[in-house]
């Protein structure tokens, strides 16, 4: 143990961590999140369902944030976003008995529904965010709608920033496409994050601050703000 | 908010979501299991009291709504238990296999099915041992999984009280309660909703007694109740958020509590939470009034409950193909990795004119099936193969893109075998194949095949119109003759990938004398000055060469009177790949020089002239040996007497056509005529000097080539 520790104490943090030093990490952020966001869902971790070969790995997993909800006015609705049916497979009115306790509602809003999960990249070694968006009754919403629900200043650090840019990849844990914030930068910026100081990565000091300050950077692309609060845990 | 007392007490619907998961893991068991079983399958439902209070709650329908797909395990989905945002509610799915079998089913006769399981839940008493199943709910479908797309169409059963049940008053919990009996309550739902053994059961009694204490219980404890002279409230968990009506479940709780219970007056909790947490503002408490007759709950009460969509009674439709169909996905996935290339490394690269430049192969050979490849891999999507030839046994090993099957039965054709495989390996190629033979100065046809010599040229100059670019991939040098000429005279992008024994040349040819025809970036149309030997493009620049312009012989039959072997492929395995991959690189490097056909040759180790553009140098001919491992760049102008491309030759081409070609395809001497080579062989042999190459092409090189 002594060794290892005198190991990273000499070579300069690289901007990564490990998959347990991710499970570490995760809690932490979870756990601050919860004391300092009363009002916003909490972020929950779920564990991998994948076999391992060692027993029981609870720390294979990801955090996962679902049901927030950006409600659309009406006049933002696209007008015929559904398929439109003919009358060949509805009920005819004699068929189905007189029924005045059902509140008929005129047009509603409509929810668009953002889903996130923070997943450790064992080829990056970084933690990678992911989301998709769907509406109330499930029909995923395609990235053009979903850029126009970030905010505007995501679109400028998307093109400034070369490091920047969200893609569409298959889901590790749910085998299906999500989308997500390509990570092949992640360890740059983390690195100046922290200034490249290696003293701090003393007494796990690093771990303990890492997603807050990943997710600092990256909150801000997706419109996800982190409470102030949690940010000054981290100045020392 | 108090109604008035008599109004009709209108129920929100519930409204169905369904995650993506769900249709997967169905697709998933129907192609793996079910197969064309279209019997009713068992599956589970989920909701939770509304969280928001903006936004209602749906019933949900997830992966795990669905029996597991493992061979091993029944069709019956896990219920997952105590899950405070997952009260599990039991459903059944009619998947039809046709979507006229979808339109066919009887929609009153399943609700009424259905119904009557909750009514028949209800009478048995089942309902309060279990009383989620109070939220049955039934679920019609066709999955078209060729399209990747969902009808669907729920149904929430809600049995009828006969009259309507009316509401005497409806108002927020918080109004209706004592301070000290909201936080009381409050804390008594909290616990219920915390504990794993109630968290997901959707409907309990409330009892609060004269100290203001509130307990919440099972349905089942009615009978305990009854002893204790307390307010009592229906409670259920609401999914609905609006202020002023309470959510479907109430219905068959009506149901339920009049024919099991016999009351008329009933006062019930539409129990909503915040963030998680129990809110006495946003739950509401209120007064029914049942006025059913004595004999109502003797026979089983009338159901409604199809789902609307957007207030019209027709079912639903979802479509996956974005992230389902596999063919899209291999589409997103290539074009990712080209957006990575350039975010990461080439922010200039042009990933349009890669997707829409039209390449036309001529040879789908050794060097045909790599370029075919290579072109793909860089994002290009419009590839024609052109080759007359079929498959043999030895194809395989040297030809990347035929396998064994290819060769049997005499052998497929390679354009058609080409495409297929293309197709196999990136299904949103648009590939084509043409079978076809090129036709050859120095292979004289006679009058009979001559029409159709013809044709095959015409053929030609058409494949070559609509192309952008091609490639000159056959294995002899006359077969190169005729395109070269015809892609000289339309300015189009060639390429030509020649290899010897361990020796390969790639060139791309110089734009052609003419400026008028097609130009890349011809701007300008410099004024024909009567320069017969033009040998200068339309840019005033000096032209580079093509592939003929450094003979001094023509295109002859270069095939015949020579053994077998010779004119089989017999070259050093890697050449073919190290020349095609060369080939398309020089295509691409074409594509992004503003310049494009008319970029002048770059040298590499260049100090002076080295190209600033992104992708490096753009060179005219390059030159490898697999002796020396070794390449070279090398610049060849054109020449004045070239057979292919000189100004003689094409405006003789452009005067007299087909006529031209013919002539030039039966007399092996009338191209030498023609450019004035022949004179200059004779006035060159009238000297005894040596030639003295004042070019750096070294056409030398080309007698030694035995072409694939």
């Amino acid at each position: 143990m002594d060794q290892k520790e005198s190991v990273r104490d000499i070579t300069p943090w690289d901007g990564t961590l490990s998959s347990s030093d991710f499970f570490s990490a995760a809690c932490a952020f979870s756990e601050k999140w919860k004391r300092f966001n009363a009002f916003v869902p909490p972020w929950l971790w779920v564990p991998s369902r994948k076999h391992h070969l060692l027993s029981s790995h609870k720390e294979e997993g990801y955090l996962s944030l679902e049901g927030m909800c950006l409600i659309k006015s009406s006049e933002e609705q696209e007008s015929c976003r559904s398929q439109t049916w003919k009358e060949e497979s509805s009920i005819s009115q004699e068929e189905e008995a007189v029924d005045n306790a059902t509140l008929v509602q005129s047009s509603c809003d409509e929810v668009n529904h953002y889903d996130f999960h923070i997943v450790y990249s064992p080829s990056y070694r970084v933690p990678v965010l992911y989301f998709r968006s769907y509406h109330s009754d499930g029909q995923p919403l395609p990235f053009g709608e979903i850029e126009k629900d970030l905010p505007d200043h995501s679109a400028k650090i998307r093109s400034e920033s070369k490091w920047t840019f969200i893609t569409q990849e298959e889901h590790p844990y749910l085998n299906r496409p999500w989308y997500k914030l390509h990570p092949c930068g992640t360890s740059e910026w983390m690195k100046l994050l922290f200034h490249g100081d290696t003293a701090l990565n003393k007494n796990g000091f690093v771990i303990e601050h890492y997603l807050v300050s990943w997710f600092s950077v990256i909150g801000q692309v997706v419109g996800l703000k982190i409470p102030l609060g949690m940010l000054e845990t981290l100045s020392c | 908010m108090s109604r008035k007392e008599g109004a009709l007490l209108q129920f929100a619907p519930m409204q169905s979501s369904v995650d993506e998961g769900f249709w997967h893991r169905f697709s998933s068991l129907k192609l793996n299991k079910l197969g064309i079983d279209d019997s009713p399958l068992p599956i589970i439902g989920f909701y939770a009291p509304c969280s928001h209070s903006q936004v209602s709650n749906h019933l949900t329908l997830l992966a795990e709504s669905l029996p597991s797909e493992s061979s091993d395990s029944s069709l019956v989905p896990e219920p997952s238990s105590g899950n405070r945002n997952k009260c599990s509610v039991p459903g059944i799915l009619y998947n039809t296999n046709t979507v006229e079998g979808f339109h066919a089913l009887d929609k009153m006769k399943l609700l009424k099915e259905e119904a009557a399981k909750i009514w028949n839940d209800i009478v048995t008493g089942k309902a309060v041992e279990d009383c989620s199943m109070l939220s049955r709910f039934l679920l019609i479908s066709f999955a078209d999984l060729k399209k990747w797309s969902f009808h669907y169409w729920f149904a929430f059963p809600a049995l009828m009280l006969d009259p309507p049940a009316a509401l005497v008053n409806l108002r927020p919990a918080s109004q209706w309660l004592s301070a000290a009996e909201a936080e009381s309550l409050s804390t008594a739902c909290n616990e219920w909703r915390n504990s794993k053994s109630t968290a997901d059961v959707p409907f309990f009694l409330v009892t609060i007694d004269p100290q203001s204490r509130a307990t919440v219980r099972l349905l089942k404890d009615w009978d305990a109740c009854q002893s204790d002279a307390h307010k009592i409230l229906f409670g259920f968990y609401d999914p609905c958020h609006l202020p002023n009506n309470p959510g479907w479940p109430l219905r068959n709780f009506l149901a339920l509590i009049s024919a099991k219970w016999n009351l008329k007056s009933v006062q019930f909790l539409c129990y909503r939470e915040n963030r998680g947490f129990a809110d006495m503002g946003l739950s509401l408490v209120g007064e029914a009034l049942i006025t059913v007759s004595e004999g109502w709950k003797n026979t089983m009460p009338n159901a409604v409950g199809w789902e609307l969509n957007k207030g019209r009674k027709v079912p639903r439709c979802i479509s996956l193909a974005q992230s389902m169909d596999p063919t899209r996905l291999a589409v997103s996935a290539a074009d990712l990795n080209l957006k990575l290339m350039r975010w990461r490394a080439l922010p200039s690269l042009n990933l349009s004119a890669l997707s829409s430049v039209k390449c036309l192969l001529l040879g789908a050979g050794t060097l045909g099936c790599q370029v075919a490849r290579m072109l793909m891999a860089w994002g290009v999507r419009k590839i024609t193969l052109v080759d007359n030839g079929k498959v043999a046994m030895s194809n395989p090993l040297r030809q990347s893109l035929y396998t064994l099957d290819d060769c049997l039965n005499g052998g497929s054709f390679k354009a058609t075998a080409a495409v297929e495989s293309l197709k196999r390996i990136f299904p949103a190629v648009e590939a084509e194949g043409v079978v076809m033979a090129i036709p050859m100065p120095g292979h004289p046809v006679n009058s009979q095949e001559q029409e159709s010599v013809l044709d095959d040229c015409r053929r030609l100059s058409d494949l070559i119109d609509a192309h952008d670019s091609v490639f000159l991939l056959t294995d002899t040098r006359e077969s190169r003759w005729l395109p070269t000429l015809l892609c000289a005279n339309t300015n189009k992008i060639t390429i030509t990938a020649a290899l010897g024994f361990d020796s390969f040349l790639v060139m791309r040819h110089g734009a052609g004398p003419f400026s008028h025809a097609h130009g890349f970036n011809a701007e300008t149309a410099i004024s024909s000055s009567a320069d017969v030997h033009k040998i200068k493009d339309a840019k005033g620049k000096h032209r580079l060469g093509c592939y003929f312009c450094n003979d001094v012989v023509a295109p002859t039959d270069s095939t015949s009177n020579r053994t077998l072997d010779q004119q089989c492929t017999v070259t050093r395995p890697g050449l073919a790949p190290i020349a095609s991959a060369l080939a398309v690189e020089l295509l691409v490097s074409i594509l992004h020089h503003p310049e494009g056909i008319f970029a002048e040759g770059d040298i590499s180790n260049n100090v002076i002239g080295t190209s600033e553009q992104p992708l490096g140098i753009l060179p005219h001919q390059i030159r490898g040996s697999l002796a020396q491992f070794s390449q070279m760049t090398l610049v060849g102008y054109s020449s004045p007497s070239c057979t292919a491309c000189c100004d003689t030759v094409l405006s003789e081409y452009r005067n007299k056509g087909m006529e031209f070609i013919l002539q030039a395809i039966n007399h092996p001497t009338y191209l030498e005529d023609l450019t004035g080579l022949t004179e200059l062989m004779k006035s060159a042999s009238a000297f005894s000097l040596d030639w003295d190459k004042d070019d750096d092409g070294g056409g030398g090189g080309d007698e030694d080539c035995v072409e694939i």
